[in-house]
């Protein structure tokens, strides 16, 4: 049994200590998928929190079947989605925009790093506008470079569901890219990706 | 542009979370969440008759080993043998046995079941053995310091306090190091290891109850659960002292350990001595149930302290690491207060390499002392 597996089970039984330490090595790559399935929203903190408190309620029905971290990606993209769910079920009075440097608040941006800001907000309004299951893919994909076949894991559907998912999520962000002024001069390439596609 | 560009830029977008803010949410959520109850445990709960049984099977079999170390005539016991005899609990003063009551009149009496709790307890303090597998003590007046090693699974040991309504509250203990004292109702726990449960006992299984991670100082009445308060400062927790005696002879203090102790289930031995008796080197390695550990080096420079931790911490630590120690020595040689600017990085306190090596390593003349430490992974 590797110290991982160790870590698990004294963690399952209630070992805080053994958690923590479980946590602290897996907390960085959820807050990552978490911020970006979340395109940005400044409900990141509280959504890790929960992520963590789930895993930890659910750790007894780990039976490591899966990586320890394939699984805790699975719980995430679960808590993720609930989370968009309850925020598209309650009023908002402004849309929401990730938080973004400016001049007033932090100091003078390099331009380089400011337009890039700027072109990652654009993008994840796009990002925002797939259904779920494709966005989920994408992001787990294209933006955390995990596996279709881990991916097929995480999300409890068939490796060829998950290509195609792609392959449209991929195909839709193009057209949506095209037509978004902020990003002009972006040419579709989904003719090429479609080649591509088995 | 083209999507892939957006992907890389995507890519390099990082959050920017406040993990001292997520960390403390976090766990003071998970105190509040009741154990985790797993299959393994539903058996237990299951045939907990059995499990009870062969648990006090074990104990007498190691209860005859320590009554070897206690009257030599009855050396080269056999457990199984041991086993089957209805012989209580050792100790040079007597066996202990479930029901028996411990009047502690010596300074310090100190107590072992080997490989599973080290335990102390001051002057004037009187507990009663209400179970010995896991032990539990039921705390009548004082105070009881232990040192438990964690278990597969279920509680190592556990203290319980018996409120002058009759309600109990139990300390259940996973694998720690923790003090509780009582003064009439009310009961303190100061943890500077480990996790406990604080809950009423159960009949059977793990006491669900409020979930307390270390460092804690932990207020409550016995009377009442809800009146439960826990305070999570370093600087409230008592720091933790010895639940072994101090070795006065280094010849037994290098005695290599019984084998017997790693290969079955150890006895409540009971060795209850006045700190100036020297422990007696056994005659032989198989009489062997209860020796002291090798005593440690003691960290008498701020150098020594700075490399001991270094040493310690850099197990677990991942990267090249640099922080200061403020430290606070009272004129008796403890360590009073001890913080790390910046703080410890987490697995280095997961591991509380840091604190064994400050508290029960070290000692230094009185005073304030600033120890820079550099710390790189080994």
């Amino acid at each position: 049994m590797n110290e991982e597996s160790d870590l698990i089970a004294s963690a399952a039984r209630g070992d805080t200590a053994a958690f923590r330490a479980l946590y602290q090595r897996h907390r960085g790559d959820v807050a990552r998928l978490v911020y970006r399935m979340l395109s940005g929203s400044a409900d990141v903190d509280d959504v890790v929190q929960e992520v963590f408190v789930q895993v930890f309620r659910s750790l007894k029905d780990f039976r490591g079947q899966s990586k320890f971290s394939t699984w805790v990606h699975r719980v995430a993209v679960n808590v993720v989605l609930m989370h968009r769910r309850a925020a598209r079920s309650r009023p908002t009075y402004a849309e929401e925009l990730p938080p973004e440097h400016t001049a007033d608040e932090g100091g003078v941006l390099p331009d380089e790093d400011a337009e890039r800001r700027a072109r990652v907000r654009v993008f994840a309004k796009l990002l925002d506008k797939l259904a779920e299951k494709k966005r989920t893919v994408f992001v787990l994909h294209e933006i955390e470079g995990i596996s279709p076949q881990e991916i097929a894991s995480i999300v409890g559907a068939p490796v060829l569901t998950v290509r195609t998912r792609l392959f449209y999520a991929r195909r839709e962000l193009e057209e949506l890219m095209a037509s978004e002024p902020a990003l002009a001069g972006v040419r579709p390439t989904f003719a090429r990706d479609k080649e591509e596609e088995p | 542009m083209k999507l892939d560009d957006l992907v890389r830029d995507a890519k390099k977008d990082t959050p920017d979370v406040d993990w001292k803010s997520v960390d403390e949410k976090l766990f003071a959520r998970l105190e509040q969440e009741p154990r985790p109850l797993r299959a393994s445990e539903d058996d237990e709960l299951r045939s907990g008759g059995r499990v009870a049984w062969i648990g006090a099977a074990f104990t007498l079999a190691a209860a005859a080993a320590a009554l070897v170390f206690v009257h030599p005539a009855h050396e080269n016991v056999d457990a199984r043998e041991a086993a089957s005899l209805a012989a209580p609990l050792a100790g040079p003063t007597g066996p202990l046995v479930r029901g028996q009551r411990i009047d502690v009149t010596e300074d310090v009496s100190y107590f072992e079941s080997p490989g599973k709790v080290r335990w102390s307890a001051p002057r004037g303090s009187v507990l009663r053995v209400e179970q010995s597998s896991p032990l539990v003590l039921s705390l009548e007046q004082g105070a009881a310091e232990a040192q438990v090693t964690p278990v597969p699974s279920g509680e190592a040991f556990a203290i319980d306090v018996t409120a002058s309504t009759g309600a109990v509250v139990r300390v259940a203990v996973h694998g720690t190091h923790l003090r509780v004292a009582r003064a009439g109702d009310q009961v303190t726990v100061d943890l500077t290891e480990g996790v406990v449960s604080i809950g009423a006992p159960p009949r059977r299984g793990s006491t669900i109850g409020t979930l307390v991670t270390a460092p804690a100082h932990v207020e409550l009445d016995a009377t009442s659960l809800d009146s439960i308060r826990v305070d999570h400062a370093p600087s409230a927790v008592r720091p933790a002292e010895r639940v072994t005696p101090a070795p006065r002879d280094p010849e037994v203090a290098l005695l290599p350990q019984s084998p017997v102790q790693h290969e079955v289930i150890e006895p409540l031995a009971h060795e209850t001595h006045a700190l100036s008796t020297p422990v007696r080197a056994p005659k032989s390695h198989s009489d062997v149930a209860v020796v002291d550990p090798p005593a440690p080096t003691w960290l008498t420079t701020t150098d020594e302290l700075a490399s001991a931790i270094a040493a310690e911490c850099g197990k677990s630590a991942a990267s090249t690491y640099a922080t200061t120690l403020a430290l606070h020595v009272d004129p008796d040689g403890t360590v009073k207060r001890a913080i790390f600017t910046p703080p410890m990085f987490p697995e280095g306190q997961a591991r509380d390499c840091s604190a064994i090596v400050i508290y029960k390593r070290t000692k230094l003349a009185a005073g304030d002392y600033t120890v820079p430490i550099s710390i790189t992974p080994r």
